[in-house]
Order: structure tokens, then C-alpha cells, then sequence
């Protein structure tokens, strides 16, 4: 697996929340890449090199992009490494609850606005950054 | 030269049917197909939840080994298709070319056509709707039966969709055990069903041909909520188990690989010219009676191709809304193990309070399609969108509206010569004119404003691209008077002495309902009056 490949591949993993050291996922994912052909153009490339070198940026970027760019590119690499996820059995606790969740509205509002407000802050980053 | 008795062409739904009504004569049936098959079909022996907590290559079966699923070239009126289902419309975009800024329906050359992967939903039309569409209440009643009892139907016997569904025409197995979240769903419309009858609107049990009691060499339904990727123990009906059981008792002939192009008649009989879609090599077949079931589209194709014309056709297809939705009391519950992934409910609006134009809902519970499609659609970022699904994935059901479609001056198909295998495209317009677009709006605000009085949240409203139902009718409109490119009542194509169409070309309406019962039931009634030598 290429080197930023496979930085890229820990990047987002680890922003979903799940280990980075899982080797057969992260290989997974580079075969998907490949053979999906998705690939960056020039400026998705660029913005993913600082997000390398930044990863706390990525949940905001991330919620600007799903308001104002759903297609982008770099999104587009993130679903595949989530849908990885979603099918390895080791992560099913992230997508299936195992028990009736205690108040759940009150966590799920709390979810969508934190969701919300990271989107904001990223729409604010991407024009400081003109990422958009 | 060898003249075949009844030559059938295609295997889907209609072909299927023709073919065993036609069987049960003993004469010579050979079914003409591309029959495309699903090479390499799952293997499954645990339930859904099972193979999500266990399984190692569980990629391979949601993703495909290709990670199909997540490609961004799939057909673009069936994005959310499996892995396991790309056989179905494999080939497609070569053998049946389409040209279009604005209808792209979705066909099949497989064995068994797009009933591989239908939703089973069967429902009967009512005798206005079996008016507008061309056909004979009579018979039609007495075909239902006799088709339901061939496939297997599962549904309630009384409930307020009842009439709109089978009306007891049919012989009905007990209808599928609710998920929970349906039956608390279905409950709320009970206790408000004052309001929702006032509204014209009424839910039910869908009826499915789906069995859920042992039947034949079929067995009962399993629970196990993989109904999007496997049939095991073929509970589902799909056409290619009544192609398979006739060619295992031997009462028709099966042929593959042959592209039907167009035909002509010859003394008494029929000649057709098919391409091999390997060889690319032309063959002629001889038949007594020639019996075209291939769909709506690829019948007209090879009609508009025998009669060397290049007229426009008619075409007929439900508008299609769907409406993602949660029902918030089932936020956060635990994932159950038995479970079904199949439509739970059908709510139907009957417009006029006479069965005219009903415009049916189907209501599913969404699971086994897995989180990320619906991710992809959320406007939240991925980490914090993961976590926020979890809670609200228990609750999650999509309504799939389908609105009744009429003849509209503006939608046609016509066939233009072309560079492709069979020398022509079809290219095909499908708009909606004011009227229509406006009652489809109205429809929609109905639904939505029904969803919310079950405590359902909206979260958006999706109206697809035309096609997109993937019901098309009335290429070759049902006629009294001989005239070129319509059908007899009996399905005889006029201009021809020996040809028939058993597929949706003739119906001249489209109820908003699923169609495919009653393609199966007039393809019977087809069948009959061709041994009838109508
Ligand atoms: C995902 C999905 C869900 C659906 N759900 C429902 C539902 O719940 N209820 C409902 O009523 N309907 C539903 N439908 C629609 C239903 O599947 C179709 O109405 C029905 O299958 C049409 O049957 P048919 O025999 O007319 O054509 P097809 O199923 O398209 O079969 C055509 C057959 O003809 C063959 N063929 C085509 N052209 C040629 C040619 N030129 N030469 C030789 N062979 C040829 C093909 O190989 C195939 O065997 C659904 C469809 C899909 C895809």
C-alpha cells in the first residue's frame, strides 16, 4: 500500500473512531479506492495533505463539506472507509445497538448539535482557508 | 425447419406465466431468453444480525467483491441495488440502448427479469381501475386466483386495506409477523383511524407473494432480514423458480442466449430472428404461435422493429416519491434479531372513494440496507452522522408512494437506427404536465401530513426521475378496432395473425399500485386465449 495511502487511510479511520493499527481494514480500503477510482482532483489533494498534517480539522471540514459540497471527493473517500467499517464485525457496536439506549432523544439532539455547530465553525474555516 | 408449437420470449413474471398456462396443454412450449443468471449467489445460513456480529468477510457480501455497491456507475434509477442483483440489469446498456434526457427505465435480460428482485407487493386492481386499464373484471377476478394460488400469497383477510390489496379474490396464506416498530406504527393508526378514513386514507397488511407456510418444494419465510441479497428456501416467489420447475418436469424448453429482434409471418406461422449475444451470430425460430413477453419496452422495441415503422409509441409509468421518516417513540431501541426487511405496511389514499385512482404507500423498515446509503444523504459530518444514526436507525421506515399514471401527449418512446448490437436506441421523454405534477404534489403533502399525525418526523421528500417506479405499461394500447400497434382484448397483436404480447403493453392505464399481479394474471388470460386459437 502506498505510504499516504495508507495515511490517509489511518486519518479517516481514526476519525470515525475505530483503532488504527487494523491492518486488513486498512488495506481493504486502498483496494476499494483503486478499484472504485476515486480519485482527488489538484485542490482535494492539496486539502488532504493539510488535513494530514492536521487532523483535528477533519469533523469540521468534513460538516462544511455535507452542507455545501455532499460530492466532494475527499467525502467520497471517507463513506467507503465507513461502510468498511460498518462490515467488519469488531465495529458493529458502532451501528447496531446491542441494548435499548438510555434517553436516547436527549442524546440524539445533543448528536445533531454538535453536528450543527461543527458544520458552522467548518463553513467559517473553509472561507479562512478558501477550501470552498 | 422445425415449427415450434408456442414460442414464448422472455422468462420474467409475464413470460413465466405464459409459459405454464401454455404447458398445461402438452403442447411443444420453447421460452427464448438472454437469461442472464446470477453466476455466483450468496451462500446463507445465518440471519442478518448473526452475520453482522460474526462474519470476517462480511464486505464481500454488502459491498460485492468489487465493492459494486459503492460505485457511482450503477443504473441510475436503481443506485441502491445489491451486489447480488447487478446480474439483473447486466447487459442492458448494450443489447437495449436508451436515449433520453429525462427516462431511463430500468430492464432486465435476465432469467426471470426484474422479478429477481421485485418487492412482492401484490395487489389486485379494482374493477374501475381494471376499466381504465383495458381489461375484463370477469376474468381478471378468476386469473387472480388462479395466479396467487401458482405463487403463494401472503396477506389479512380483513383489515381496512383488504379491498384495496386481494378484495378475497385470492386464496391467502397468514400475512408476516410486524417488526416492532410497524406494529407500534400500525397501532397509532388505529386509534386515530377516525381521522385518517375521514382523509381517505387507510393501512393495512400488504399482501406479498410470500409464503409463510410451507408450499410445493418452497418453504415458509425465515426472518432472517436478508431479503435484498438471497431468496433461501425460495419463500419469495421470483419467476425463475416456475421457469426451473417446468423445465425439471419437462413440459417447455428453455433456450439462452438469444436476443429476440424482430419477426415476420409466413403461411401459417411465425418466423422470429434472434442474435446470439456471444456469437453475435443470427438464428431464425419457427413458430405455430408466437408469444411476446419481454417487457413493456423490449416488446415494442421488437415490434416497432418488425413492422419497419418508426411511429412513436405510448408509454405509461408511476411517479415515484419516497419518504424518509422517523418514528421517534422507536429512537435508540435495541436491533432484534427476527425481522423482516420486506414492505410492512400499505397505506392507500383513494382519491375519489371509488377505487379509481388510488395512490398506494408502501412502508418499510429500514436495516439490512446498512447505514452509509443513508449517511451519504445526511447533511451532518460523517463521525458525529455515525453515531447519530445508530439511535435513529431503529426508527427509521421509508415510504415508497406510487402515483396512477395516464396516457400524456408529451411521453413516448420511439425506436432510431443506431450503431449499437441490434441497430437502433430507443429514445424515450417522460414529463409530467401541470395537472399531474400538481396532484403528485398534493399526494405528497397528503402522505407527509398523514406520516406526522403517526408521530413519524419527516425528513425529506424525494421525487425521482421518471422511471424510476419501474412499472411500465401501455407501449401497445389494448383496442377494440384493428389498428396498427395496438392489442385485441385477447392480447393478439392487430396486423398479425399469430402473434400475441402477454406483457404490460396493452394496459392504457397504470393504477398507482404494483402492477405485476395483474401482468401475471392477464398474461394467463393471454395464454389461454392463444390455446383457444383466439
Ligand atoms: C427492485 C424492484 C422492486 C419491484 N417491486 C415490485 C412490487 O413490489 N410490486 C410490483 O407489482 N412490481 C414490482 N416491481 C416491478 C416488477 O418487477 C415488474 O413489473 C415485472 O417484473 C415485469 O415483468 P415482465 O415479465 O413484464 O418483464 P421483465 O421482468 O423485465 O422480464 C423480461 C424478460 O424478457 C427477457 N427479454 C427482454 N428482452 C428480450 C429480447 N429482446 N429477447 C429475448 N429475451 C428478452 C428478459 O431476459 C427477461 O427474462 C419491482 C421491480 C424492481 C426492479
Amino acid at each position: 500500500m502506498k505510504q499516504t495511502m495508507q495515511h490517509e487511510a489511518k486519518l479517516f479511520a481514526q476519525y470515525l473512531g475505530v483503532k488504527v493499527d487494523d491492518k486488513v481494514l486498512l488495506t481493504k480500503y486502498s483496494d476499494a479506492i483503486e478499484k472504485l477510482k476515486f480519485s482527488l482532483n489538484e485542490k482535494e489533494e492539496n486539502i488532504l495533505r493539510y488535513l494530514l498534517k492536521m487532523p483535528f480539522l477533519l469533523p469540521f471540514i468534513d460538516g462544511a463539506w455535507a452542507f455545501l459540497k455532499p460530492e466532494n471527493g475527499i467525502r467520497k473517500r471517507i463513506l467507503v472507509m465507513n461502510a468498511l467499517i460498518e462490515t467488519q464485525p469488531q465495529y458493529v457496536q458502532f451501528f447496531l445497538n446491542q441494548k435499548d439506549v438510555p434517553f436516547p432523544i436527549i442524546k440524539l439532539i445533543f448528536r445533531g448539535l454538535v453536528a450543527v455547530l461543527r458544520g458552522i465553525i467548518g463553513v467559517l474555516l473553509l472561507l479562512l482557508f478558501g477550501w470552498k | 425447419m422445425e415449427i415450434i408449437d408456442y414460442i414464448v420470449v422472455g422468462s420474467g413474471c409475464t413470460g413465466a406465466m405464459t409459459a405454464e398456462t401454455l404447458a398445461e396443454s402438452g403442447k411443444r412450449v420453447l421460452v427464448l431468453d438472454v437469461g442472464i443468471e446470477n453466476e455466483s449467489p450468496s451462500e446463507v445460513n445465518a440471519d442478518f444480525i448473526t452475520k453482522r456480529y460474526t462474519e470476517k468477510q462480511q464486505a464481500d457480501f454488502f459491498l460485492g467483491k468489487e465493492f459494486e455497491v459503492l460505485s457511482e456507475n450503477t443504473h441510475p434509477n436503481m443506485p441502491q441495488q445489491m451486489a447480488q442483483r447487478k446480474f439483473m440489469t447486466e447487459l442492458t446498456d448494450r443489447f437495449l440502448p436508451v436515449a433520453s434526457e429525462n427516462f431511463f427505465p430500468a430492464e432486465s435480460l435476465a432469467l426471470g427479469g426484474l422479478g429477481n428482485g421485485w418487492g412482492l407487493g401484490s395487489c389486485v386492481f379494482s374493477a374501475n381501475e381494471l376499466k381504465k386499464v383495458g381489461l375484463s373484471t370477469d376474468l381478471m377476478n378468476k386469473s387472480y386466483k388462479i395466479i396467487a394460488n401458482r405463487i403463494g400469497i401472503s396477506g389479512e383477510k380483513n383489515d381496512d386495506a383488504s379491498t384495496f390489496c386481494h378484495n378475497n379474490f385470492i386464496d391467502l396464506q397468514p400475512s408476516i409477523k410486524l417488526n416492532p416498530a410497524a406494529e407500534s406504527l400500525y397501532s397509532q393508526y388505529r386509534k386515530k383511524e377516525t381521522y385518517f378514513k375521514q382523509k381517505k386514507l387507510y393501512i393495512g397488511r400488504p399482501a406479498l407473494a410470500l409464503l409463510t407456510e410451507n408450499k410445493d418444494n418452497r418453504q415458509a419465510y425465515s426472518y432472517k432480514d436478508l431479503d435484498f441479497y438471497t431468496n433461501e428456501d425460495n419463500s419469495a416467489y421470483r419467476p425463475a423458480i416456475t421457469i426451473q420447475n417446468l423445465l425439471k418436469t419437462g413440459k417447455i424448453e428453455y433456450q439462452k442466449g438469444w436476443l429476440a429482434l424482430r419477426f415476420w409471418e409466413e403461411h401459417n406461422y411465425s418466423v422470429l430472428e434472434c442474435l446470439h449475444i456471444e456469437t453475435n451470430k443470427k438464428k431464425l425460430f419457427f413458430a405455430t404461435k408466437l408469444i411476446l413477453s419481454a417487457s413493456t419496452l423490449s416488446t415494442a422495441r421488437i415490434v416497432m422493429r418488425s413492422f419497419q415503422k418508426r411511429d412513436k409509441l405510448p408509454i405509461l409509468c408511476n411517479a415515484y416519491t419516497y419518504i424518509p421518516m422517523v418514528y421517534w417513540p422507536f429512537i435508540g431501541r435495541r436491533n432484534i434479531d427476527k425481522f423482516c426487511g420486506l414492505v410492512q405496511l400499505a397505506m392507500f389514499y383513494d382519491k375519489n372513494a371509488d377505487h379509481s385512482e388510488v395512490a398506494m404507500a408502501s412502508i418499510y423498515n429500514y436495516r439490512s440496507m446498512l447505514n452509509f446509503r443513508i449517511l451519504k444523504q445526511m447533511p451532518l459530518n460523517y463521525a458525529d452522522g455515525m453515531r447519530f444514526l445508530q439511535l435513529l436507525s431503529p426508527a427509521l421506515f421509508i415510504a415508497g408512494i406510487f402515483h396512477p399514471a395516464d396516457y400524456q401527449k408529451q411521453n413516448f418512446i420511439q425506436l432510431q437506427k443506431s450503431n449499437s448490437l441490434s441497430g437502433d436506441t430507443l429514445f424515450t421523454n417522460y414529463t409530467f404536465e401541470e395537472n399531474e405534477a400538481n396532484q403528485i404534489v398534493e399526494t405528497e403533502k397528503l402522505y407527509a401530513k398523514a406520516f406526522y399525525k403517526l408521530n413519524c418526523l419527516i425528513l425529506s421528500k424525494i421525487s425521482t426521475n421518471a422511471g424510476a417506479s419501474i412499472h411500465y405499461s401501455g407501449t401497445l394500447p389494448f383496442s377494440e378496432n384493428e389498428q396498427l400497434f395496438h392489442l385485441s382484448p385477447e392480447g393478439k397483436l392487430y396486423g398479425t395473425n399469430n402473434v400475441f404480447v402477454a406483457d404490460g403493453s396493452g394496459f392504457k392505464f397504470l393504477p398507482g399500485k404494483g402492477l405485476t399481479l395483474s401482468l401475471m394474471a392477464n398474461a394467463h388470460i393471454v395464454a389461454q386465449n392463444v390455446l383457444k386459437n383466439v
